[in-house]
């Protein structure tokens, strides 16, 4: 198989894009496994699918696009045979009384003042965010990272989750309160 | 009475900010919303946070090799390396 185009060559894509690509899977899977499976298989997909690129996107952003096409099928799949185990969270609002639906004052957002001052590292932070994500029911994890990290449309979520557009809002609002306090425990005041 | 149904909860007002981010909410929720953000400061607080939070996940997206927190192992590399030799002489 010969290259369309002479600056585009397959065997540089491995040194050119292989550990930013593993870098992008592994923030959005758990498994360091599953992750360089997933790169495997992108480049494989990419070979067959060679001939038919025409140069339209960048050799990156074609590769990036097969590759987040993959982790969509992967969480499409797996949300179907995981359990869902959704009710063990309790949300850090009062549950009865005057202020019903307010926040529980040690569960409410504390300050993140300190993030202005840019001592917030990317990897450190996308660390705890893979930690934090792992800990969300698989039909959460999957619904967040489908509509906040690959921007998936909502009907299409809703048709592959089998759910309703405002219950797709409620798990990523959920989602979002389980991580905001998982952050701010594992990453915010330990740099504080 | 009144109050109670212009006011929204936090649990409702933070359910509110998530469903803002991807479409508009109607004038009256978004009004309920603004009045509520205006008088709670954990609420402030969430939203500013879920702002962090959604810009350190784009940028994870787009980090430069210095930036990166996993890189593919030697034996990785060479098992792909291979892969790739293998389909290209296909």
């Amino acid at each position: 198989m010969e290259p369309i185009d002479s600056n585009i060559n397959p065997k540089e894509w491995l040194s050119k894009y292989g550990d930013q690509m593993f870098n992008y899977a592994k923030s959005r899977l758990s498994s360091f496994e599953t992750a360089e499976d997933m790169v495997q298989e992108t480049f494989i997909s990419a070979l067959k699918g060679f001939a038919n690129f025409r140069g339209e996107s960048s050799e990156k952003t074609w590769l990036f696009s097969i590759l987040k096409r993959k982790i969509i099928d992967y969480y499409r799949k797996s949300s179907t045979k995981n359990e869902i185990n959704e009710s063990k969270f309790e949300l850090p609002f009062e549950n009865e009384g005057f202020f019903e639906g307010h926040w529980i004052k040690d569960r409410a957002p504390a300050d993140w003042t300190f993030t202005a001052d840019g001592n917030l590292h990317q990897a450190e932070f996308q660390q705890v965010m893979e930690y934090c994500l792992s800990i969300l029911p698989e039909r959460w994890k999957s619904i967040f990272i489908m509509k906040m990290m690959e921007d998936v449309d909502t009907d299409e979520i809703c048709k592959d989750m089998n759910c309703s557009s405002s219950n797709l809002w409620v798990i990523l609002h959920r989602a979002r309160l389980k991580l905001r306090e998982c952050i701010e425990k594992n990453w915010i005041d330990e740099n504080n | 009475m009144l109050l109670s149904v212009v006011m929204l909860n936090c649990e409702t007002a933070t359910l509110f900010m998530t469903k803002a981010e991807f479409k508009q909410l109607n004038i009256i929720d978004s009004f309920r919303l603004k009045l509520h953000l205006l008088t709670c400061a954990f609420c402030r607080k969430f939203k500013i946070q879920s702002e962090f939070i959604n810009h350190k996940i784009n940028c994870i997206s787009i980090v430069d090799n210095e930036q990166i927190a996993h890189h593919l192992s030697e034996i990785q590399k060479n098992k792909i390396s291979q892969l790739i030799d293998n389909n290209i002489n296909k």
